[in-house]
C-alpha cells in the first residue's frame, strides 16, 4: 500500500518524459505508417537487389540472410527501425536508473528513505510506475501505427493477433533493458555510471545480435543478448508466435530486477 | 528508557574510519547535543540510527528496535533533517506533506500548515524558487509535522537567521517538555550550550567526552585575572593552582587549575586591588577536544 503511495512520486516526476517519448513513438509509427506504402514495394525490390543492403536490413531485423525478404520487409521496420528502439532503451535507462542511483546523484535519498518505508518497497513503487509508463510507450506506437494505416486507407496490414504479439515482445524487450538498468543503478551512486553501463551492455547485445547473422563466434554467444530475443520479422512475415523470445525477456528483466532489489536492500547508503 | 542505544559501533568506509567504538546512550524525553568537528563521524552515527549503514561492528539500537533490521519502524517515530538537505525541485510545502502524509499514514496538513505558517513559509512556493533558508525551514517542518518521538537533526540551523533559530529553539524545547527527545548534531558550540543537558564530543570517529553540561563547565577551567597594589607583589611565584598565562609588571592573567576556594583563600592574604574570576569557558575546553 505504501509502495502505491509512493508510486505517486514517481509518476509525477516521469509523467511528461513518458508522454513526451510516447508522443514521439506515435508520431513516428503514424509517419511510418502513412509515408511507406506510396513508394515501399518499388523501393525495397531494388534495394534488395544490393547484397551489402540486404545484409544491413537483416542485421536490424535479426533475421537470417538467406530468409526470403519481400517486399513486406519495409513495414516490418517499423518496429526493427533505430529510432523505435533508441526511444525504447533509453526510457527504459532512464526510467530503471531513478532509484537508487538517481535519488542518491542527487541526494534526495536520504528525504526519500527517511520516511517509514522499505528500502524495496520504494525499488518497487518506481518499478510499478515504469513498467506502466513502459506500457503506455509501447501502447501508443501501436495506436501510432493503426492511426497511420487508417489515414493511409492501406490494403496491406498485419492481423490483430500479429500486431499484439510484436508489441508484447517489444514490452518485454523495455522490461528487460529497464530490469537490467535497475540492477546497475543499485550498484552505482551516479546515475551516469548506471546509465553508461546500461548503455554499454545494450551495445555490445546490439552488436552481437546484428552479426551473429554473418560470424559464427557472435551466432553462437548471441544466446546471451537481449535484442537476440526481439525478432519482428519472425513474428510479422513468418507467423511465428514470439512465446520463447517473450518469456526470455520477461525473466531476464524480471530475474535482474530482483537481484537488483536485493542489492539495494543489502547496500550502505552513503552521502557523496 | 534509552530512546538510542549505540554500543561498540564500528563502521569504516574503506579504510578510512567513520566511526571507531563508539558507545552512547540518549535518554527519552533529553534534549542530546552531538557535537565535533567535520569528518569526526557525527553524520556516520546518524546515517546507522536511520539504517542508511549497516555498522562493520557493534550495534546500534532506536526505540530498542535494531537499526540495520527495523529500520521502516524505527523511522515511522523519527523525524530527520539531513545536513545536506536535498528536496525535489518540484515539490511544494503544501504537495510534500501530502506526500509525506499519505506515506506516513497520517494527515500531516493542520500540523504543516501551522509549521509553516509559524516559519513563515509560503506553502505554494516550489522547492526550485526556494531560497536555502526556505528549503531548511520546509525540511524542518516535514521533520516536525508529524510528532515524532525522536527528532533527529543534522546542523539544522545553518542557513537560518537569528529569528528563525529562536523559533526552532522554542520548538524543539516545546518537543522535549512533551516528553519527546531531541537528538542535536552541530559543531557550533553555542546552540549545543544553550539547548541540550548533555553532550557527546566526537573526534576523528572517537568519543573524547560524554557528559552533562554541568560537569563539562566543572571541568572547564576558569580564567583569573589579578590587580596588584605595587610591582613587587607580582613578581612573587604565583600558587601552584593559577598557571600564569601573561605576566604583567602590575597583573597576572591566569587559568585557575585548581578550587575557586583555594584561590580565595589565598588572595585574602595578599595585596591585591582587584581580582576577577570569569565564568567557565567551555568554548577553550571543546576546541581542546576538538584539537
Amino acid at each position: 500500500m505504501t509502495g502505491i503511495r509512493l508510486a505517486g512520486k514517481a509518476a509525477r516526476e516521469m509523467g511528461l518524459a513518458t508522454l513526451l517519448i510516447s508522443l514521439g513513438l506515435c508520431a513516428f509509427h503514424v509517419a511510418i505508417a502513412f509515408v511507406l506504402p506510396f513508394f515501399a514495394t518499388e523501393m525495397i525490390e531494388q534495394f534488395l537487389q544490393v547484397n551489402f543492403i540486404q545484409q544491413i536490413i537483416s542485421a536490424f531485423l535479426g533475421v537470417d540472410p538467406g530468409a526470403e525478404l519481400g517486399p513486406g520487409l519495409i513495414n516490418v521496420m517499423e518496429w526493427a527501425h533505430p529510432l523505435v528502439l533508441v526511444l525504447i532503451s533509453a526510457y527504459a535507462i532512464m526510467a530503471g536508473t531513478r532509484t537508487p542511483a538517481g535519488e542518491v546523484d542527487r541526494g534526495t535519498i536520504d528525504v526519500l528513505l527517511g520516511l517509514p518505508i522499505r528500502r524495496f518497497t520504494a525499488y518497487s513503487a518506481e518499478a510499478i510506475v515504469w513498467s506502466a509508463g513502459g506500457l503506455f510507450l509501447v501502447g501508443l506506437g501501436l495506436v501510432g501505427h493503426v492511426i497511420g494505416r487508417e489515414i493511409a486507407e492501406q490494403e496491406y496490414g498485419y492481423g490483430a493477433t500479429s500486431l499484439l504479439l510484436v508489441n508484447a515482445n517489444l514490452y518485454c524487450l523495455f522490461l528487460a533493458i529497464a530490469g537490467i538498468a535497475s540492477f546497475f543503478s543499485t550498484l552505482c551512486d551516479r546515475r551516469g555510471r548506471a546509465v553508461g553501463l546500461s548503455v554499454a551492455v545494450l551495445l555490445t547485445s546490439f552488436f552481437i545480435s546484428s552479426f551473429s547473422s554473418f560470424h559464427v563466434v557472435m551466432k553462437q554467444i548471441s544466446v546471451i543478448s537481449v535484442m537476440n530475443y526481439y525478432r519482428p520479422f519472425r513474428v510479422l512475415q513468418g507467423n511465428v508466435p514470439p512465446l520463447t523470445d517473450i518469456v526470455v525477456l520477461f525473466a531476464v528483466g524480471t530475474v535482474f530486477w530482483i537481484i537488483g532489489g536485493i542489492i539495494f536492500t543489502r547496500r550502505d547508503i552513503r552521502t557523496l | 528508557m534509552n530512546v538510542v542505544t549505540v554500543d561498540r559501533l564500528t563502521m569504516h568506509y574503506g579504510r578510512r574510519v567513520g566511526v571507531e567504538g563508539l558507545n552512547l546512550t540518549v535518554p527519552e524525553g533529553s534534549m542530546f547535543g552531538f557535537l565535533g568537528p567535520n569528518g569526526s563521524g557525527k553524520t556516520t552515527t546518524i546515517r546507522v540510527l536511520l539504517g542508511f549503514l549497516r555498522p562493520n561492528l557493534g550495534e546500534a539500537r532506536v526505540f530498542e528496535l535494531d537499526c540495520w533490521s527495523h529500520s521502516a519502524k524505527i523511522k515511522a517515530e523519527v523525524g530527520y533533517l539531513p545536513g545536506d538537505l536535498r528536496l525535489y525541485p518540484w515539490l511544494t510545502c503544501r504537495e510534500a506533506l501530502r506526500l509525506f502524509g499519505r506515506v506516513r499514514g497520517r494527515d500531516l496538513t493542520k500540523a504543516g500548515a501551522e509549521l509553516s505558517e509559524d516559519f513563515g513559509l509560503d506553502p505554494d512556493v516550489r522547492v526550485r524558487a526556494m531560497s536555502r533558508g526556505m528549503r531548511q525551514k520546509l525540511g524542518l517542518i516535514l521533520a516536525l509535522a508529524h510528532r515524532p518521538r525522536l527528532l533527529i537533526l543534522d546542523e539544522p540551523t545553518a542557513s537560518l537567521d537569528p529569528l528563525m533559530q529562536e523559533k526552532l529553539y522554542r520548538r524543539m524545547g516545546e518537543a522535549v517538555a512533551e516528553g519527546r527527545t531531541v537528538f542535536l548534531s552541530s559543531h557550533t558550540l553555542d546552540e549545543v550550550e544553550r539547548l541540550c543537558s548533555r553532550v557527546v564530543i566526537l573526534r576523528e570517529g572517537k568519543v573524547v567526552a560524554d557528559d552533562t553540561l554541568e560537569s563539562l563547565r566543572a571541568r572547564a577551567r576558569r580564567m583569573v585575572t589579578i590587580q596588584w597594589r605595587d610591582a613587587g607583589a607580582a613578581r612573587q611565584a604565583p600558587p601552584p593552582f593559577l598557571s600564569i598565562l601573561q605576566h604583567q609588571p602590575q597583573a597576572w592573567r591566569a587559568t585557575l587549575t585548581g578550587s575557586t576556594v583555594e584561590l580565595v583563600r589565598w588572595s585574602a592574604g595578599q595585596a591585591i586591588e582587584d581580582l576577577s574570576i570569569e565564568q567557565p569557558d567551555l568554548t577553550a575546553l571543546f576546541q581542546a577536544f576538538y584539537s
